[in-house]
């Protein structure tokens, strides 16, 4: 196999038909800052230690400390900095080491970041990466999934990938959107899912939903490390209970694709929404009351929502399990709305 | 002009519709109450409808034939030529159609008595709706009506009496006045909130305060409209669906689905569903929905509730035999085998069987044959059987009864004008029915050379595809191996097959002695879905009555 030049001297020691959530990840940043020389990476040991996750591992090296820029524990340094540099024309990437901490960046964002172009008129192209989830006994701190704050906010845009293909477009698209991205990577996806990513480059348009499965009877709507679930529980559904399941990844919480979300429930009349983030608050209910409000006379079934329970993250690897959504429990709601 | 609806009525508590099978009168007929004005048949009953007013019959709204859903309005009558009938003349119009007692949901909407309502009525009409008697029940059935049309009722006095599947109630009239219309007859089951009665309340009865002794306000007792004949008779569906109550929960999909597809809601209800508690899903109503396009389900105007056909349950493959190796012998059926399993198990699923045994005297016949075979067979070359004397029978029989040589074809009925008669001839590994055609047209002796032909060629496989086909009615011969009888199984799509038995001679009882005669007994299976008991027992009778009154004066 011949490698180029470019390739030999970094960390994707081989061109791999499969990489994985992360790679895909890092591949997006590398290629934008290759392309274009206003982005650069700000957060916490992402440069010399190459990011708690490795997402940047030889990025200072090969882009220099003024690109990969380490800073001081302050979640709210690293948000103000950013936000200062795209107001100027830079296209900053911020990362927050874990997606928890970015309670301490909150005011940056929602008062700052959010409202930049209706307050001044001026765009703000800027990502803020954010690792999250659980299912990695990070326990209390390091296993939130905050999104559903942000969404509540007007300003941001929301991408939460699930797939390799998926991560690399949507970085891509992100650092390229005039707006605050806010990037939710699952950290339980990072090496546990691979997957086919192509050599050319390709974007994926943010407010864009993917139907990861077509099927007729139900409709799980989802996003993130329950894409995952949704698949296997619809493939349990088809081969034990002979009940045709649609997967429909959302990939953009902000702006959602509400016409891939209503067409699905408008075929199948059934919908499960589920999301890792707890139940109360999340997002499902934002969608549920969306396909209710548009899709009354197409549903045969009551709406469903499956989410982590409301009590913080536990340590405990058995009280984790149980606190989390997983395959088992898609299985039970979607065999619940089968029944209906 | 004062134009009083006729309606569908409900024949019983399970009718949803009727067929118009005969109008008595025409448009401009003259009527008298009571009298017939057609008659209708249900799929329990058939019935004489009798003209609810005195009039002349203003307009006929169904043609005959046609199948209309109960309370549907049919036909008008013009009571005007009987205007000196009514106590006085009708007050001049005041005010329109008076507020709906409050029990009745404000929002649900009313097409029909809305159309109804009229600038003719004389008096306030307040409608009476069947009350909900508890929360999960949905239709009350109407046990007695305390007042009739025309009669005086208080406020609060009981007007009628219902029963529900819980309690038994006396209703009271929810204003005073003269009860103008009575809606439903005793024992009609109907939904709660159905208008049942309209109590016609004038000026200064509103109140017994008011005007206590007064005169009532002359009131018109029928249901008054105006005349415009523009006016659709009848509901359609997608606006009654929502209106009509239902015991049941349909999601907002399935109720989405039977409007577009225009299924009411009691045909909605006809359906059963495979959700949870019974809940008709999603499913369910499309795959009913489907059986309705490809015919399954009888197509009808959209009006119409209906009840999903009957489909047979699929056969089920039996079990697996267990047998002992070595124990037994594997015959594998051949072609013909296999076409007699077929037929036989297609025959039982089409047609519900109904079976009739009659016994005829051919003593005289017996006689007959005795006294000609011996000519006959030198004559013709074959030997004379019994079987041409018993289709000639069938086939005068067949004569007077022509619904024997019919088939069933989904709704209708195809009588046959060629008298075509399969006779069943048993074979060595088998059995074959090679069908006579225009039986009706040959004498005995050409009827017995076609047997023979028939049968000799059955025997030998000189049949040809020509002469097994068409066959309009069959005749079989469990006799021909001693029985007195046998249960045949009908000839697809033929809708009976006659079985004779073996001739017999017994002791039989004729004006009182005991004589000696040559019997025989003959069974009949016939279809049920268009022949019943009295047209299948009066075909056998006639079948026994030419064989019994055989001209033995005859040559052969």
């Amino acid at each position: 196999m011949q490698l180029s030049a470019f390739m030999r001297n970094n960390f994707f020691t081989e061109i791999m038909a499969t990489i994985t959530y992360i790679e895909a990840i890092s591949k997006g940043l590398w290629e934008e800052m290759e392309r274009d020389s206003s982005v650069f990476l700000i957060g916490e040991d992402i440069g010399v230690f190459g990011g708690a996750f490795k997402v940047t591992k030889g990025f200072l090296k090969h882009f220099g400390e003024e690109r990969v820029i380490d800073t001081v524990l302050a979640e709210t340094a690293i948000i103000g900095a950013a936000t200062g540099a795209a107001v100027v024309g830079m296209r900053p990437v911020a990362e927050i080491q874990f997606s928890d901490f970015v309670t301490t960046a909150f005011s940056q964002l929602v008062n700052n970041t959010a409202s930049i172009h209706y307050r001044w008129h001026l765009s703000c192209p800027m990502v803020v990466r954010l690792p999250s989830g659980a299912g990695i006994h990070g326990g209390p701190f390091h296993s939130r999934n905050p999104e559903a704050w942000f969404f509540h906010q007007p300003g941001f845009k929301i991408v939460a990938p699930s797939t390799p293909y998926d991560a690399k477009g949507l970085i891509k698209a992100a650092i390229r959107d005039n707006n605050p991205v806010l990037y939710f990577e699952h950290k339980r996806l990072y090496r546990h899912i691979k997957g086919e990513v192509p050599e050319t480059e390709y974007l994926i348009e943010i407010g864009k939903g993917d139907i990861k499965r077509e099927g007729n009877d139900i409709s799980v709507i989802t996003y993130g490390s329950m894409v995952h679930m949704a698949l296997e529980a619809a493939e349990v559904l088809r081969s034990e209970h002979g009940v045709s399941v649609e997967v429909v990844d959302l990939r953009s919480l902000m702006p959602l694709d509400t016409e891939l979300i209503f067409s699905s429930v408008r075929k199948t009349g059934k919908v499960l929404v589920a999301h890792e983030d707890n139940i109360t608050g999340g997002i499902g209910g934002e969608i549920s009351a969306l396909i209710s409000q548009h899709c009354f006379e197409y549903l045969d079934a009551p709406i469903q929502r499956l989410g982590s329970l409301d009590t913080p993250t536990p340590y405990s690897p058995p009280l984790e399990e149980f606190f989390l959504p997983n395959t088992k429990k898609v299985v039970a709601a979607l065999i619940e709305l089968a029944k209906y | 002009m004062a134009l009083v609806d006729v309606v569908m009525p409900q024949m019983g508590e399970s009718i949803a519709e009727g067929t118009i099978t005969k109008w008595h009168k025409k448009v401009g007929d003259k009527i008298a109450k009571d009298e017939i004005l057609l008659e209708i048949s249900t799929d329990k009953v058939d019935s004489e409808i009798p003209a609810p007013n005195a009039g002349v019959l203003a307009e006929i709204l169904y043609p005959e034939q046609t199948t209309v859903a109960v309370h549907t309005i049919i036909a008008r009558i013009n009571t005007d030529v009987n205007a000196s009938v009514t106590p006085s003349a009708p007050a001049p119009v005041s005010q329109p159609k008076s507020e709906t007692p409050k029990q009745e949901p404000a929002s649900a909407p009313k097409p029909v008595e809305e159309q109804k309502q009229s600038s003719a009525v004389s008096g306030n009409l307040v409608e009476v709706i069947m009350p909900q008697m508890g929360e999960s029940i949905a239709e009350g059935t109407i046990s007695k009506w305390h007042k009739k049309v025309g009669d005086k009722i208080k406020k609060d006095e009981t007007l009628l009496e219902i029963s529900t599947d819980k309690v038994d109630s006396e209703i009271p009239s929810p204003v005073e006045g003269v009860l103008a219309e009575i809606l439903f007859p005793v024992q009609t089951t109907v939904s709660v909130h159905t208008v049942i009665a309209k109590i016609a309340v004038g000026s200064g009865v509103v109140s017994s305060s008011a005007a206590p002794s007064s005169a009532p306000a002359p009131v018109v007792e029928q249901k008054v409209v105006q005349p415009t004949p523009s006016a659709s008779p009848a509901v359609p569906a997608a606006q009654k669906i929502e209106t009509e109550s239902s015991s049941r929960f349909y999601s907002p999909l399935v109720l989405n689905i039977a409007r577009t597809e225009g299924i009411s809601m009691s045909e909605l209800e006809s359906i059963s569903g495979s959700g949870a508690n019974g809940r008709v899903t999603k499913n369910d109503i499309l795959a009913y929905v489907g059986n309705k396009k490809s015919g399954r389900v009888a197509a009808a105007p959209a009006v119409l509730p209906q009840k999903p056909a009957f489909t047979p349950p699929a056969i089920k493959p039996a079990a697996p035999i267990s047998y002992p190796a070595g124990r037994v012998e594997v015959i594998k059926m051949d072609t013909m085998r296999k076409a007699i399993a077929e037929h036989m198990v297609r025959s039982k699923h089409t047609s519900p069987h109904v079976g009739s045994l009659s016994e005829a005297d051919v003593t005289n016949i017996v006689r007959y044959r005795e006294k000609h075979k011996s000519a006959f067979e030198k004559r013709e070359g074959f030997k004379l059987t019994f079987t041409p004397f018993f289709l000639e029978a069938v086939v005068k029989a067949i004569k007077d009864f022509p619904m024997m040589n019919a088939s069933v074809d989904g709704d209708q009925i195809i009588i046959r004008k060629d008298i075509n008669i399969g006779v069943a001839v048993a074979l060595e590994n088998g059995l074959i029915v090679p069908v006579i055609k225009n039986a009706d047209q040959r004498n005995l002796v050409g009827l017995a050379q076609s047997i023979n032909d028939l049968a000799s060629r059955a025997r030998n496989k000189k049949l040809l595809p020509d002469d097994v086909t068409g066959g309009t009615f069959t005749v079989t011969n469990p006799g021909s191996f001693g029985n007195l009888y046998g249960f045949p199984i009908i000839n697809q799509p033929q809708v009976a097959i006659l079985g004779v038995g073996a001739i017999k001679k017994r002791p039989v009882v004729i004006d009182d002695a005991i004589a000696i005669r040559s019997m025989v007994y003959i069974s009949m299976s016939y279809d049920h879905r268009i022949i019943d008991g009295a047209l299948g027992g009066m075909f056998m009778q006639k079948v026994v009555f030419y064989l019994e009154n055989f001209d033995i004066q005859q040559s052969l």
